[in-house]
């Protein structure tokens, strides 16, 4: 640069969207020292801004990129010498001594390509938004070498070269903005300086910052003043995030180029959970949509590499030192979550004392939690400790309604993945909700067996938990909520949930707590921790987002465990989003992923119409049901069941007062609540909660729910167990909300009698906890279920063995009756339940398949028959449905022995669990198997699982799959769809053409397959979202 | 006050919501019918149970007056395809007996036993395990599977706690002596229970006077309980006497008529007999020269009916009388079928009941009428058969009857005819979901 005073061209850039013009201009002409020439470029048609008195400006129209406004102006003028370009946007407004400082240091740094200043905000000088930029070694990373906001004291005075700064305010010499070329157009606004100042630094040129020098700056363009968004800077994030990623491309070596490519859909992926567990749902788009806009631009970097490559003279290593690697990263983000978390801080510091409350009340809380569990668990142990130990040693729980719970991963896995319920011979599944639920306790150690014996060993234990966690929402009283927490895991239709092995009820009950506090919290309801004289910290409760995501997980679990529970829980979602006031969206979107898991049934119940049909579908089972006798709905109020029975002992009580006394003491403590006035809303909330459980509760117990179908099936009413956890839940919610703070209310003598009830209430209501536990574990009380321990060895080996080979034979088990014989077939070691149920109708026709005929296991009646009198010809019939072990259940006498007399049966195992006999394919020496292929050539075995099989064949014939022809099955012979053909026994037929190598058959349901995505979506983000990560801090530093 | 009337407004809600709910009407859940399926067993051979036991063996004195045993003895086995099944033997066809005359010893008489089919339940209403008496079981398995047969014993007393279970191999046979289960019991009833395709009982009745031999015969399978029974053939001379043991295995109230040639004979105190669930009840039977016995029950009956017929001793002590017996099994008259069995020697005659009126014709194999007779409702008749043994009769359907046996000096014998039909039995199969053995 020529020591000559330089000639100063100012060339302001307005888009005509931004309202500083003006003021830009203001502070041009206050400038200490002038620019030589003012030139302000207008897009075509804008109006002229008024001009401050005595500053001359040269006005220019028309150009559509700030690039172009430049070198629309230089186009205009010859270079000079010296000239040095002032770069001014429409919302960079400098101090005045700025152009002096500026032109100081250009003169003083001969070799400088770019002086630029420092930004501060707009509306506050002291704090910098940008001082000198860099990035990494990858370079899709920009670092400012500020903090946001960071107060300017002069810390950064000393700060000279810098790899880059924004060129907004700065000075750029002439020579080199057209020896670079102006703004590179493929960062389309962001990102563009940083680029520039890197080729200047590679081009010869150095790029210096001045501190001192400050240009107040709005930021328009990046917090989308300009086009209007009221999302602030998350408007131009993924602009932002592309800019980035061009640099990096454009900077790499060229063979990196595809790794980078790749990497940034990994970081975008990356990045969107991250935003899902933040709940800024929103920026999850934009974060997703980067790697797609990056590979639209792709096609113009090369052209950019080259303009790079052809303008560098210096190495690559010359700007090295100023990029950073992982540890400076790493130090940026912690510097600038910390600087939240201080603000965060600041904001709401308690005071000492209040410090010292807190820290009482938690240690107060940690000891209520602690006893709270202790007494839980004992309370389990003595309930059903010996499940416990059968499960240690081994043993599974099962039962009549429950099944087996020896569920191997593989099992629930195919069920909930294909939709094809593989009970009897098959049906379409409605959804698999319910199999999906229980996938977790599959994968975790020990299996199923362990993990759906401890929820109901423990199922006591878990209610409780969950109900004193949900309860320091509605009171801060460690009483209160301990005994509330301890009604709720006892109430009694939890407890016969347990004994019926109901799965689905045990897992909402335990779930239902989670969703109250999750409800609470997320519309910001909570109550803070009590200190001082009735004073609540912190005093105002904010929202929180993450909550939100845990009522909607805690609420898509009920709804696949007890879809009955979804209607009533849509209405408290939406009527408490109603009174939520700013929080109202973020609480109506916990309805939704129960509302996607449910969709299949939902759907189907409005297909059903406004009947009665409808709500046995919106009540449906999905897991283990049972007949239950239905009961009046104040019995329900008070968790009683049609069999409550008295203690032992004690012959004159009746057993609605010893079971129902838990349920008594809440409606007791409700009416107290409701005369005392106190907490209106909560209460009213909690009564309302309860009306509508005795609602569901009543309706659900009067509707067959499990139709009996096939013969001598039972059919089961709802169970008003969900029902009545919502009665508990509302009532005991009550009580405890109405509890919050009792102990400071009143005064004088109203204080004083409230202190000497309120213990005696305590301690009977303590007392009636501890016996209802004594009464319910009482050695010799009958049962309330038939849930058992029993060996995991339901079939014997031998059966069990060929189930699992790749022939995957059915097993059908045979048992004597009084009067002649019962007969199930297995897919399984025993009957499943917890896979969760097809849903079918009255008749036994799929819900999903509604006008079909499909053949069920009733079609097996008269083959049953014929075994049962020894007759001949009932192989064929088995065979055909890939029934290979018959399995004469232990004690059975009267069926084994028929079976021993048919030749076509040959007798495989005799022991303790039963004698199997094997069944041959008629005319065959091939196994009986699930599929085949069979033609001219024989027959052909393919290897299948429960939905789907593949193999080669030999020649063609007909593909026959020994399942009901439901429309959805499809098959493959080398790739190529067959037809399908009628089977006279109305099993899935393809028609498989000569010449075929290998057959392939799968069950496939558009439809399912389109709601188990969603519901997977849904449901993980929900999972991602209730994390919660920042959430209270961000957002009192945000909002 | 807005906040109070949130509160009661709340709480009138909750207290609607349970009266409303009251209203509900509520579904019946119900239990699908079972299917209701028939079982046709396959065609089994017949079984019968070999030559009689003497129950306390061949005991040889010396003396042949005093020997259990005897010099004098036929045993004649009748069937087709006849081959040997433990000590008795198996046949194919539609009837197949045998009949073995002892003429001294301790079971000297007549013991005739038609060859029956295979069978889950049976009933055979006869034996004694009182002191002179033996009940000797045989159960045949004339099928190709093994079975395990559970014998229950019905006494005075009604239902015994001892039992006895029996495993038989595939075409074997296996003894079982009462007395060594439940001894002393005067009037017993037997209900065998088998597995699978079922087994063959016949269960020998012989009884000893002192030194005397007081009978021996076979008690086949009588019907299964029923409400309408009829014992043919109970006419004897003089000086017999009949008895008839029936069992409700439920309880039941009976009434029992004497039907005659001439039509029904009065027979005294007899109607509105209670018989108490599992008690075996023995009732006199008026003498009469031909007749049958009908009962009528409101619940299901088992019954049969023993002769004794007395005959003087020869060389033996002055006043000593020696008899022997024959048992009758009642036979079900609602099933409508007809009959069929094999002669054997000393058949004399048939002896015929007519529930309803109408001829009954009494053919051999080759379908021609070897007797007939026109018989009038509720009243018997006697015809003389005079075929050769080996001919198979069939008796017209709705009528029973049965072959009597006689020979010198005063042995009996009697062979009931057999459904040749294969009878399917119904068997309830339903669904039932299977979690392991019940432990």
């Amino acid at each position: 640069m020529s020591p000559a005073r330089p000639r100063v061209r100012a060339i302001v850039v307005s888009d005509g969207r931004s309202e500083r013009l003006p003021e830009v201009l203001g502070a041009v002409a206050e400038q200490t020292v002038a620019p030589d020439s003012l030139h302000v470029v207008l897009p075509a048609g804008a109006g002229r801004p008024d001009v401050p008195d005595g500053l001359a400006v040269e006005w220019h129209e028309g150009s559509r990129t700030y690039s172009q406004g430049v070198d629309e102006v230089l186009a205009a003028h010859p270079a000079e010498d010296a000239e040095l370009l002032w770069l001014l946007h429409d919302d960079t407004a400098p101090l005045p001594p700025v152009l002096a400082q500026l032109v100081a240091t250009a003169k003083k740094r001969t070799a400088a390509g770019v002086v630029a200043p420092a930004h501060v905000r707009w509306d506050d000088v002291s704090r910098l938004v940008s001082l000198g930029v860099t990035t990494t070694r990858v370079g899709a990373r920009r670092i400012d070498l500020v903090d946001e906001d960071d107060i300017n004291q002069g810390q950064y005075d000393e700060r000279e070269d810098v790899l880059a700064a924004s060129l907004a305010g700065a000075l750029v010499r002439r020579d080199v903005w057209e020896q670079v070329g102006g703004l590179e157009p493929a960062y389309r606004g962001f990102g563009d300086s940083l680029h520039f100042c890197r080729r200047a630094w590679r081009a010869g040129h150095d790029v210096v910052i001045v501190p001192v020098a400050r240009v107040r700056h709005a930021q328009d363009g990046l917090r989308g003043v300009r086009t209007g968004s009221a999302r602030g800077a998350d408007s131009t994030y993924g602009a932002r995030r592309t800019g980035e990623w061009v640099h990096a491309v454009a900077w790499a070596p060229a063979l990196a180029i595809p790794l980078l490519v790749v990497w940034s859909f990994l970081s975008a992926a990356t990045r969107a959970v991250l935003r899902i567990a933040q709940n800024e749902s929103r920026m999850v788009g934009a974060d997703l949509a980067v790697p797609w806009r990056l590979l639209g631009r792709l096609p113009r970097v090369p052209a950019v590499r080259a303009r790079i490559r052809r303008g560098s003279t210096r190495p690559r290593a010359a700007v090295a030192p100023f990029l950073v690697g992982t540890r400076t990263v790493l130090s940026t983000i912690r510097s600038r979550e910390l600087r939240a978390y201080d603000r965060w801080r600041a904001q709401s510091a308690p005071s000492d004392v209040v410090r010292a409350e807190l820290a009482d009340a938690a240690a107060r809380r940690r000891a209520g939690a602690a006893v709270v569990t202790v007494l839980a668990v004992a309370a389990s142990i003595a309930l059903h400790g010996t499940w416990l130990t059968a499960l240690t040693s081994g043993r599974m729980l099962a039962g009549e309604a429950l099944g087996v719970t020896d569920t191997p991963l593989s099992e629930l896995w195919e069920r909930t993945w294909s939709g094809w319920s593989a009970t009897g011979f098959g049906s379409a599944a409605l959804d698999g909700a319910f199999g999906a639920l229980l996938l977790p306790a599959a994968v975790l150690p020990g299996g199923a067996r362990v993990w759906i014996g401890l929820l109901l060993a423990l199922g006591v234990a878990l209610a409780a938990v969950s109900a004193w966690f949900a309860l320091g929402a509605a009171t801060r009283s460690v009483w209160a909520r301990g005994l509330g927490a301890l009604a709720y895991g006892l109430w009694p239709l939890h407890l016969q949930a347990i004994s019926d092995g109901r799965v689905g009820p045990v897992i909402a009950h335990v779930m239902l707590p989670w969703f109250a506090m999750g409800l609470a919290r997320a519309a910001g309801w909570h109550r803070g921790e009590a200190v001082g004289g009735g004073e609540e910290f912190p005093a105002r409760r904010l929202p929180s987002p993450s909550a939100a995501m845990g009522a909607a997980f805690s609420l898509a679990i009920i709804a696949a465990a007890t879809p009955v529970l979804l209607p009533p829980l849509v209405v408290v979602v939406a009527v408490a989003g109603a009174f939520a006031g700013r929080a109202r969206w973020r609480v109506w979107t916990a309805a939704l992923p129960a509302l996607v898991v449910s969709g299949p049934g939902l759907v189907a119940a409005w297909q059903a119409g406004f009947t009665r049909d409808a709500w046995a579908i919106l009540a449906r089972e999905n897991g283990p049901a049972l007949a239950s006798g239905a009961v009046e709905p104040w019995r329900l109020v008070l968790g009683l069941t049609d069999h409550s029975r008295g203690a032992p002992g004690l012959p004159g009580v009746p057993g609605t007062v010893v079971v129902g006394a838990i349920g008594l003491g809440l409606v007791l403590a409700v009416v107290v609540a409701v005369a005392s006035g106190r907490t209106p809303r909560a209460v009213a909330a909690g009564l309302l909660v309860a009306a509508l459980g005795v609602g569901t509760a009543a309706a659900a117990q009067a509707t067959v729910v499990v139709p009996a179908a096939g013969y001598g099936e039972a059919a089961a009413n709802g169970f008003a167990g969900p029902g009545t956890s919502l009665v508990a839940a509302g009532l005991i919610g009550a009580a405890a909300a109405a509890s919050s703070g009792l102990w400071l209310a009143g005064e004088g003598r109203t204080r004083s009698a409230i202190r000497l009830v309120a213990p005696i209430a305590v301690t009977l209501m303590a007392g009636v906890i501890v016996a209802t536990v004594v009464v319910e574990a009482w050695p010799g009380r009958a049962e309330r279920g038939d849930v058992h321990p029993a060996s995991t060895e339901a079939l014997p080996l031998v059966a069990n063995l060929e189930q699992r080979l790749e022939t995957r034979q059915r097993v059908l088990v045979l048992t004597d009756t009084e009067d002649g014989v019962d007969y199930t077939v297995l897919e399984g070691d025993g009957t499943t339940v917890v896979t969760g149920r097809a849903q079918t109708d009255a008749d036994g026709v799929p819900l999903v398949r509604s006008g079909t005929s499909p053949v069920t296991t009733d079609a097996l009646a008269e083959t049953v028959a014929t075994l049962a009198g020894a007759g001949a010809g009932a192989d064929r019939q088995l065979a055909d449905w890939g029934i290979g072990v018959v399995v004469a259940a232990p004690g059975s006498d009267m069926i084994a022995s028929s079976l021993s007399q048919l030749p076509v049966l040959r007798l495989i195992g005799a022991s303790d669990v039963g004698t199997s006999y094997r069944v041959s394919r008629p005319d065959s020496d091939v196994p009986v198997s699930r599929a085949w292929v069979e033609g001219d050539g024989g027959v052909t075995a393919l290897d299948s699982d429960s939905w789907s099989g593949a193999g080669s064949v030999a020649g063609g014939g007909t593909l026959v799959i020994a399942a009901d022809a439901d429309p959805s099955w499809t098959a493959t012979a080398d790739g190529v769809a067959l037809a399908p053909v009628d089977d006279a026994a109305g099993r899935a037929a393809f028609e498989v053409p000569e010449g075929a190598e290998r057959v392939a058959y799968r069950y496939d349901d558009f439809s399912y397959r389109a709601w188990w995505w969603a519901s997977a979506v849904l449901v993980a983000w929900a999972m991602v979202g209730m994390v919660p990560l920042h959430d209270r801090r961000y957002l009192a530093v945000r909002g | 006050m807005i906040r109070r009337l949130v509160v009661l407004g709340a709480a009138t809600v909750a207290v609607l919501a349970v009266v409303a709910s009251a209203r509900i009407p509520v579904e019946e859940t119900a239990v699908a019918p079972a299917f209701d399926g028939e079982v046709t067993p396959a065609v089994q051979p017949l079984a019968c149970p070999g030559p009689v036991d003497i129950p306390v063996g061949d005991i040889d004195s010396g003396d042949p007056d005093l020997g259990s045993g005897s010099e004098d003895q036929t045993y004649q086995a009748l069937g087709d395809g006849s081959e040997p099944a433990g000590a008795g033997f198996l046949a194919t066809g539609e009837a197949a007996a045998s009949v073995e005359r002892v003429g001294s010893g301790d079971v000297a008489g007549l013991s005739a036993a038609t060859c029956l089919d295979p069978a889950r339940d049976q009933w055979l209403v006869g034996g004694s395990t009182a002191l002179g008496a033996s009940a000797r079981l045989v159960l045949t398995n004339p099928s190709d599977a093994s079975t395990e047969a559970t014998v229950t014993l019905y006494g005075g007393v009604g239902e015994l706690d001892e039992h006895a279970v029996v495993s038989i191999a595939p075409g074997g046979q296996q003894d079982l002596l009462l007395e060594a289960v439940a001894a002393e019991v005067p009037a017993l009833a037997v209900r065998v229970v088998a597995t699978g395709a079922g087994v063959v009982a016949h269960l020998q009745d012989s009884r000893l006077d002192g030194f005397q031999p007081a009978g021996t015969d076979w008690v086949g399978r009588g019907a299964l309980p029923s409400t309408r029974l009829v014992v043919p053939g109970i006419g004897a001379p003089e000086g017999a006497t009949t008895t008839l043991r029936l069992l409700a295995p439920d309880g039941a109230t009976v009434d029992l008529a004497l039907a005659g040639d001439e039509g029904l004979v009065t027979w005294g105190g007899v109607s509105g007999l209670t018989l108490d669930p599992g008690v075996v009840t023995e009732v006199e039977v008026p003498a009469i020269a031909s007749g049958a016995i009908e009962v009528r029950a409101d619940a299901p009956v088992v019954a049969g009916a023993m002769r004794s017929v007395p005959r003087e001793v020869v060389d033996g002590p002055a006043d000593a009388v020696a008899s022997d017996l024959v048992w009758l099994p009642a036979q079900d008259v609602t099933d409508g079928m007809p009959r069929s069995v094999m002669v054997a020697d000393h058949v004399v005659a048939a002896t015929v009941h007519a529930e309803s009126a109408g001829e009954f014709v009494l053919t051999d194999q080759t379908g021609g009428v070897v007797a007939s007779a026109t018989l009038a409702a509720r009243s018997t008749t006697t015809l003389d058969v005079t075929v050769p043994a080996g001919t198979v009769l069939t008796g017209s359907a709705g009528f029973t009857w049965s072959l009597a046996l006689a020979d010198d000096p005063g042995f009996v014998a009697a062979l009931s005819p057999r459904r040749t039909d294969i009878v399917s039995t119904p068997v309830t199969v339903g669904q039932r979901p299977y979690a392991g053995p019940v432990s």
